[in-house]
């Protein structure tokens, strides 16, 4: 686990404003690539970070706090958050074969999130939300 | 998120450098707004310079390509980067939305 001493293997951080979202998202751009993981992983943690927390921000479910963790064959997600009850996994899947005219854009977001991780579980502590992502290297 | 335009004929190549995300999108949806809400041209977006998407970005991608439709013109995407190409594909917009690998590949009317 400590191959790359000197090398953060963890990001931790708060999240209330699309701004702080964005700039978390460059950070786990710069870090994650240290962590020499491929240019996909790279991008599909991003994605899924993103796109967890970005529902949480836009219905006010604040304070978000993310931690993303290397270990040995896995990068782990945990996404917290203080808004009502909410279960992503039973989200149903959008239709991605309908024609133009009849799509919209609803769910797409949890869409790539279980599209791209490996794990998925939700859990309700303390009244916050808990989802535990692991995405497999 | 940087946004250049550059016309080729009847053609509007917009490059979006940088991320579209739930930060930058809305910006490039009223950039649209102003400036592309009734096209009069065939449009392509040039994502040789972007980074990264989410699904913010894709909702501006289905607004625009429903609104060329609209207008009887085309809209297209070229040089997307592989994992950019791959949402488009899991999200099955390439359906309506064609990828193409370059400038010179997308059709001229």
């Amino acid at each position: 686990m400590a191959h790359n001493s000197g090398k953060p293997m963890e990001i931790s951080a708060t999240i209330c404003t699309f701004e702080e979202l964005h700039d978390l998202n460059l950070k786990v751009h710069e870090i994650v690539s240290d962590w020499g993981v491929t240019d996909n992983v790279l991008f599909e943690v991003a994605l899924i970070v993103e796109e967890c927390c970005s529902n949480s921000v836009k219905y006010g479910a604040l304070p978000v706090e993310v931690g993303i963790r290397h270990g040995a064959s896995v990068i782990t997600i945990i996404i917290t958050d203080g808004g009502k009850a909410f279960d992503p996994t039973t989200v149903s899947t959008p239709d991605v074969t309908l024609p133009l005219e009849e799509r919209d854009v609803g769910g797409l977001g949890l869409y790539f999130v279980n599209h791209f991780a490996d794990s998925i579980v939700y859990s309700r502590e303390n009244g916050r939300n808990i989802l535990k992502i692991e995405k497999k290297l | 998120m940087l946004i250049t335009t550059f016309l080729k004929e009847s053609l509007m190549i917009v490059t979006i450098e940088g991320r579209l995300d739930s930060l930058t999108s809305p910006k490039l949806e009223l950039w649209i707004r102003d400036n592309l809400a009734s096209p009069e041209c065939d449009v392509v977006m040039d994502f040789s310079k972007l980074d990264y998407i989410s699904s913010a970005g894709l909702r501006v991608m289905l607004n625009l390509s429903k609104a060329t439709v609209k207008c009887s013109r085309k809209f297209s995407v070229c040089q997307a980067q592989d994992h950019i190409r791959e949402v488009f594909e899991i999200s099955g917009f390439d359906s309506f939305i064609p990828l193409y690998d370059s400038l010179d590949d997308v059709p001229s009317l």
